[in-house]
């Protein structure tokens, strides 16, 4: 009886602990190859074939196609720079500037990574027709009311994510990460 | 004999440490094991675009009905799915955009080759995708210029290639997209095997007959 009792107790433990372990890895968090920079994160791993084995059970679950090594790298975030996730009825700047970078764009989704509906049908902006500063610095404002500029309309539900892609970058054949450049996501004024 | 509690303690202790130890063995055995069992396909979701041996439109993502997961709407992509278990693929492409590029992937989604068209330094990518042997024979051939092709061994037998493409200016988008359509996705027979060279036998020496 004992002995059962016993047995049933590490089984139980190893069930719930190895499953939690991996969700955890999986599900939550990109445990392993993991790039940060300030308020983005990147996942340069994600395009390499012998990429380990989380960053695989992660992409097959997600079921997203990662940019190869040879294409650029994608740079995603659901907080701003204070680490306050993304609120949809707060008015945010994300201004400065981005890694070298042949192009790039600026996409806003929801954080299942879905595209948001908006009245103006504008879901982001890309590095050919964002306007700039003179000293070639930009500033995009995400705002459920109208602004000038470089404007993106948020529609008030869920939480909303970010995603900076650089297309042909040398961040992905061998540059270091040291020094990233990135914009910031600074929250303006909230209802 | 009665053992005593410290006893006992220390062997239910001893089991709880096992039981951890199983756990590592769980997590890492699930973590392998999951993208067998993952609930989305995606290599399904590609093949309904289109058949196979050529590259299908992704249709545009937008709001409220996106075809696969975090694409970038700014771009237009284009789908093939392959197999090169019998003949290894070529793939052309030639795209009047500012920006495009070619990834490779196994049927899992996971990337082994891409390139854009800034790497392939010409207007046209000119690729072929093969088996470690098949490659081996295309290489053996004379025939073949290699100079002008991107070769590209393949780690897996079955996966699908991905174009994307930027539309700068909505009035090239027609031809961005009819070019993409137009891009070859399709088997090459590799060169007929060399002839093995002849073998010129050496007539032996014949002892001189006396005389």
């Amino acid at each position: 009886m004992r002995f059962l009792l016993h047995l049933f107790l590490a089984s139980a433990i190893a069930l719930v602990v190895g499953l939690m372990l991996t969700y955890m890895a999986v599900e939550r968090g990109r445990l392993f190859g993991v790039v940060r920079s300030g308020e983005w994160s990147a996942w340069p791993q994600a395009g390499r074939f012998d990429a380990d084995p989380y960053t695989r059970a992660k992409l097959t679950r997600t079921g997203e196609i990662p940019l190869g090594a040879g294409e650029g790298l994608a740079f995603t975030t659901a907080t701003d720079a204070e680490g306050a996730p993304l609120d949809p009825r707060c008015e945010y700047r994300v201004a400065g500037r981005t890694p070298a970078a042949r192009l790039w764009t600026l996409t806003v989704y929801n954080t299942e990574g879905q595209l948001v509906e908006t009245q103006l049908g504008r879901t982001g902006f890309s590095s050919r027709e964002v306007v700039r500063r003179p000293d070639g610095s930009f500033e995009i404002v995400l705002s459920p009311q109208a602004r000038p500029g470089n404007w993106i309309q948020t529609v008030p539900q869920g939480r909303l994510m970010l995603a900076l892609r650089v297309y042909d970058t040398p961040l992905t054949t061998g540059a270091d990460f040291t020094d990233l450049t990135l914009p910031h996501v600074v929250r303006e004024r909230c209802p | 004999m009665r053992r005593s509690a410290v006893d006992r303690q220390r062997e239910t202790l001893l089991w709880i440490l096992g039981g951890l130890v199983m756990a590592g063995i769980v997590h890492i055995v699930s973590v392998i094991l999951l993208p067998s069992v993952a609930t989305r396909d995606t290599f399904a979701t590609i093949s309904a675009f289109g058949p196979e041996g050529q590259f299908n439109p992704v249709p545009t993502p937008r709001p409220g009905s996106q075809p696969l997961v975090m694409l970038d709407p700014n771009m237009r992509y284009a789908v093939c799915h392959f197999s090169i278990d019998e003949e290894p693929l070529r793939i052309e492409i030639a795209i009047p955009a500012p920006y495009w590029s070619l990834a490779l992937y196994s049927r899992g989604g996971i990337n082994f080759f891409s390139v854009n068209n800034r790497a392939a330094e010409k207007r046209a990518l000119d690729l072929r995708l093969m088996t470690p042997l098949q490659s081996a024979r295309l290489k053996e051939s004379p025939i073949v210029d290699l100079d002008k092709l991107v070769l590209v061994d393949a780690p897996v037998v079955e996966g699908f290639a991905l174009i994307r493409a930027f539309v700068g200016q909505p009035q090239d988008e027609a031809a961005i997209v009819s070019a993409m359509a137009a891009s070859g996705c399709a088997p090459f027979e590799l060169p007929e095997r060399a002839p093995p060279p002849v073998k010129t036998v050496e007539p032996l020496p014949q002892p001189k007959p006396r005389r």
